[in-house]
């Protein structure tokens, strides 16, 4: 490491200078710089720091294992990341099969179960197109909407902060799904929301200006969102990991400049508009003022008519910006993968490179091709051979973590979960204002949260920050209590017209081992074995003593609530794998 | 653990070995999970409690000022309390007073500074870190987790309050809500016990889970899928051992020992926490069974009127409390667990110096009180002093960043080089620049 001092001179600064691996399981660096590599096979950067000044080491820690062969590959997709696999020696897994293929599919993309006869209906067919329209027909449902708008919703602050609050959630809300169902192109998403104008109670999408007031906070929410940046340690200091300094956070900021604001038709609605002037703003680093410019871009100059909002749009989404697609398509990538190609999703800076750089601009030139063609995106993943890998790991590839060699399994979102838990127990939930059978993931914004203990206690995102982590993924013993013990599902599983009701009652005259399929197929979309329909069929048929001592059977209502039970605390079903 | 490797270093040891939750669970067990730990228990005393007529007493200030109450001497010499504090005052050398806390950010009602040692607020993260600072038992959560299998970390008591932060137990911020509190009388009660199910179908239930269950664990490596299999074995244990449903139980206790506790009032008072002194007994038994954290919150000591009331007044309030308190701190003692658990009540602010018109103190932000207990820290000392009014601070103001700081070292964690990264990823320290009180420690 040597630095170059302004006057000329250089020294070697290497023992000075500090180290960090991005990365610890993979590598650590000391003091000295030396990297110390350990069994996890992976790709680590290791981040140089010196009065300022950063860099970055990139290395691969391969397997070395032969990769003889990959599936045929699909799409680019596939063939970067198999050429990456087959550089480190990691094979990956196989193409998974159908069952697991339509759950995983069904759950990404419209955010449900299968129901038993879709589930049934693919594991028939032999189309060899099945995936490939499985795919569309997920995609060109309301359901596909109503999970993306879910997503949308939490990261755009679609937040009830009081009661007035709620006619703004409703039509923000549907403002959202109805573009994600037409398929609006994502430049003029960000369009709409960043460079809204008018009154809230006509442009529902202005409605973002409502939970995102100040200036700073627009322009930090902008920059978080729409171009994976946090800006916000900027505002203070010259951030140590990144090269973006105080000049740059205000004169970003200056965009929001001329935002206004009057009272709308409608009580805590707002008419959001542009005020007539140029857009800058303070420099409070020295005082100065700053125009608006784009991050790392010349300072524009705009006139008092140009509402600066629709010029950062036009920056934004022009084809050589170098974060506007990346992150989108880096968001999306972590939604069907569990990991993003950058991980966080929403802090790509040179000092945190993608694990596979060439699919992260890959992936953003097909997006910018396609103009910007959101479900064109999820299609183009979906259908990726690397998407459609097992989860199930060979002998080479359990600890892979960062190259995609085999699909990594993650809990069902708190949403989800529990319309998976309705949609087995056949229930109907019920939250307030809204129609009996809503499920949670049309829920409109965050006030249900508080309605719904399950919800909060899996995780369910406040709409408080416009990241992803808000959503709490972590496990506690409160989730599993409730699950396994709560009230609320208990009475789910013994309701007089739930499905435990239905099969177990005589009106039902299939035999037991068609009811155990149908089970089965709703939980794992799959037939279930041999041994577990023997399993079943034991705990329907056990006899217990009553109080005389005389053998009884069990009634049958009870047996299929147990058999409901333990089907859904499975790992199988609160996965998806 | 047994060879003195904290959780901490257990931990990154996984990191570097690749061990899981689980796995670490199951270490943990191997490794004799027995062993002590150290834990906190705090107490909210909700609605502001007025310093000057519990341990700051001012006998030489205009009536005005100095109310009713008459101090009484404690068994260690020059330390005087109110007399409604009789039994803390027989064991003033085993707890601290602080009557120079300061740091409250306003007069607005909230838990929020009691538990996170920071501004803000239980309705709103405006001015907090992105996501809501989290509150010491949240921290903690994070940081060491499990401390024993089927008792989680961080444990409150508070039933839930009409004014929302007289029930809260302390916020997990932007730390998510796994790391909340659990809270066994609240939503959780109903969980810990069967419902609707006799235990031989409970057991019949769980062995027909462990035949379906079984999904390889393999294809998971970030811990999340072992993570939930190894709360949801917590939690079947928790159902069917009845660990968890015991450490709750009081009937198991001595009838003399509840006896000292007394029972207090299970009903909130009015909008705010309940009296109820087995909280105090119950937060024993759950740090005894592994909980790290526990908090409860008690009264409402918000007396805008008639504040000597002998039912709705501070003398209905302390006595209650002077019992309850003073029991838990003598049973950490008997137990021999004074040195692993540290003991903290307070109030998120003091009182109006002067009596207003009709009897009651009001909301005064600019200095409060504080007991302090356990923890092998030096008791038998008040810290700070305020003015002859009780007005504002005279001497060592204490922020009530720095108790927290303290409690903080008492859990074995470095308060001021240990952060946790908030929802933009922006590392957080524990508590600012406030460092652990060199009078305690």
């Amino acid at each position: 490491m040597t630095a170059i001092y302004s006057d000329g001179h250089t020294e070697d600064a290497t023992h000075i200078a500090t180290y960090e691996a991005n990365d610890k399981e993979i590598a650590e660096a000391d003091d000295t710089g030396h990297i110390k590599f350990f069994e996890q096979p992976g790709d680590v950067s290791v981040m140089v720091r010196y009065q300022g000044q950063v860099g970055v080491y990139q290395a691969s820690v391969p397997l070395g294992a032969p990769v003889e062969k990959s599936p045929e590959p699909r799409n680019f997709i596939d063939e970067l990341v198999f050429a990456k696999l087959k550089r480190v020696g990691m094979p990956p897994s196989t193409v998974t099969d159908d069952a697991t293929f339509i759950r995983r599919a069904t759950v990404d993309i419209a955010g449900r179960l299968p129901t038993s006869s879709e589930s049934e209906g693919f594991l028939k067919s032999t189309d060899p197109a099945k995936r490939d329209k499985l795919i569309d027909r997920l995609l060109s449902s309301t359901d596909y909407a109503d999970y993306f708008a879910n997503k949308w919703g939490a990261l755009l602050r679609n937040k009830r902060s009081n009661a007035q609050a709620m006619r703004g959630n409703f039509a923000f809300h549907g403002w959202i799904r109805d573009s994600l169902h037409k398929n609006m192109r994502y430049d003029e998403f960000a369009r709409s929301v960043l460079a809204a104008s008018g009154d809230m109670s006509q442009n529902p999408a202005a409605t973002w200006y409502r939970e995102v007031k100040t200036m700073q906070a627009q322009m930090e929410d902008a920059a978080q969102l729409f171009l994976g940046t946090r800006m916000q340690c900027a505002q203070c200091h010259h951030h140590p990991f990144e090269k973006w300094s105080q000049k740059d956070y205000y004169s970003f900021s200056a965009f929001f400049s001329t935002v206004g604001r009057k009272p709308g038709r409608n009580p805590g609605e707002e008419i959001i508009y542009h005020t007539r002037k140029v857009a800058q703003t303070a420099n409070k680093k020295d005082g100065g003022t700053v125009k608006a410019t784009g991050l790392g871009d010349e300072p524009m100059d705009l006139t008092v008519d140009d509402d600066p909002r629709h010029a950062l749009v036009d920056w934004l989404s022009q084809p050589g910006n170098k974060f506007f697609a990346h992150t989108l398509v880096n968001r999306y990538w972590k939604h069907f993968f569990s990991r993003g190609l950058v991980e966080p999703e929403d802090d790509m800076r040179e000092t945190n490179p993608a694990v596979n750089p060439e699919l992260l601009e890959g992936l953003a030139q097909h997006f910018i091709r396609r103009g910007f063609d959101m479900k064109d995106l999820i299609r183009t993943i979906c259908q990726s051979k690397t998407y459609q890998l097992s989860s199930i790991p060979n002998e080479f590839n359990s600890k892979d973590k960062t190259y995609f060699s085999r699909y990594y399994p993650k809990r069902l979102n708190a949403e989800v979960l529990y319309d998976a838990i309705n949609q087995m127990t056949d229930s109907k939930p019920s939250f307030s204002g809204l129609p009996v059978g809503t499920r949670a993931v049309q829920l409109p914004d965050n006030s249900f949260n508080s309605q719904s203990y399950f919800l909060t206690v899996f995780g369910r995102p406040d709409s408080s920050s416009s990241c992803e982590c808000e959503r709490s993924s972590d496990a506690s013993l409160a989730q599993s209590l409730h699950l396994l013990n709560s009230k609320d599902i208990q009475s789910k599983l013994s309701s007089g017209s739930g499905r435990a009701a239905k099969l177990g009652n005589v009106k039902d005259d299939r035999d037991a081992g068609a009811k155990i399929r149908e089970l089965f197929l709703l939980a794992f979309s799959r037939e279930p074995s041999g041994s577990e329909v023997l399993l079943a069929r034991k705990h329907l048929e056990r006899q217990i003593e009553n109080d005389k001592g005389e053998k009884k059977p069990v009634a049958a209502k009870e047996s299929y609530e147990d058999i409901i039970w333990a089907l859904f605390n499975t790992k199988e079903f609160l996965f998806n794998h | 653990m047994c060879d003195g490797l904290s959780r901490r270093d257990f931990l990154s040891v996984g990191a570097l070995g690749g061990l899981t939750l689980p796995q670490l669970l199951a270490a943990e067990q191997a490794a004799g999970s027995e062993r002590s730990h150290k834990a906190l228990i705090m107490i909210y005393m909700a609605g502001a409690p007025p310093h000057q007529d519990l341990i700051d007493l001012k006998p030489n200030a205009p009536r005005e000022y100095r109310g009713i109450l008459n101090p009484i001497s404690t068994n260690v010499p020059g330390i005087q309390i109110s007399e409604l504090l009789p039994n803390m005052a027989k064991i003033m050398d085993k707890w601290s007073g602080i009557r120079s806390i300061v740091g409250a950010p306003n007069g607005s009602h909230d838990s929020f500074m009691c538990y996170s040692g920071r501004q803000g607020s239980t309705f709103n993260t405006n001015g907090q870190a992105s996501g809501g600072w989290p509150s010491i038992g949240a921290a903690i959560s994070k940081l060491q987790g499990t401390a024993k299998a089927g008792i989680p970390p961080f444990i409150g008591l508070a039933p839930k309050a009409g004014h929302p932060p007289y029930g809260a137990s302390g916020k997990p911020g932007f730390l998510g809500a796994a790391h909340g509190p659990f809270k066994p009388t609240n939503h959780s009660k109903g969980d810990l016990v069967l419902n609707g199910v006799t235990e031989g179908r409970f057991g019949n239930r769980k062995s027909l889970l462990e035949q379906f269950d079984l999904f390889r664990r393999d294809v998971d490596t970030s811990g999340r899928l072992g993570g939930m299999d190894a709360f949801t074995e917590q939690a079947l244990g928790i159902l069917t051992s009845s660990k968890m449903a015991e450490a709750m139980s009081l009937e198991k206790e001595a009838p003399k020992i509840r006896e000292r506790y007394g029972n207090g009032d299970a009903k909130n008072f009015g909008d705010g926490a309940p009296r109820n002194n087995t909280h105090f007994l119950m937060a024993r038994r759950l740090v005894e069974a592994g909980a790290r954290v526990v908090t409860l919150n008690f009264g409402r000591w918000d007396f805008h009127d008639k504040i000597y009331n002998a039912k709705s007044g501070v003398n209905g309030h302390a006595p209650i409390f002077d019992q309850g308190l003073a029991a838990l701190i003598q049973d950490l003692h008997d137990r021999g667990m004074d040195k692993d658990v540290a003991v903290v009540a307070w109030g998120e602010f003091g009182r109006t110096p002067k009596i207003n018109a009709k009897g009651g103190r009001d909301h005064w932000p600019n200095v409060s009180c504080a007991f302090v207990s356990g923890g092998g820290m030096n008791h038998g000392q008040m810290i700070g002093a305020s003015d002859k009014h009780a007005a504002e601070p005279a001497e060592r103001p204490v922020h009530m960043g720095e108790v927290h700081a303290t409690m903080y070292r008492h859990m074995g964690i470095d308060p001021n080089n240990t952060t946790l990264a908030d929802l933009t990823g922006r590392p957080q320290y524990l508590v600012d620049e406030w460092k652990p009180m060199p009078e305690l420690i």
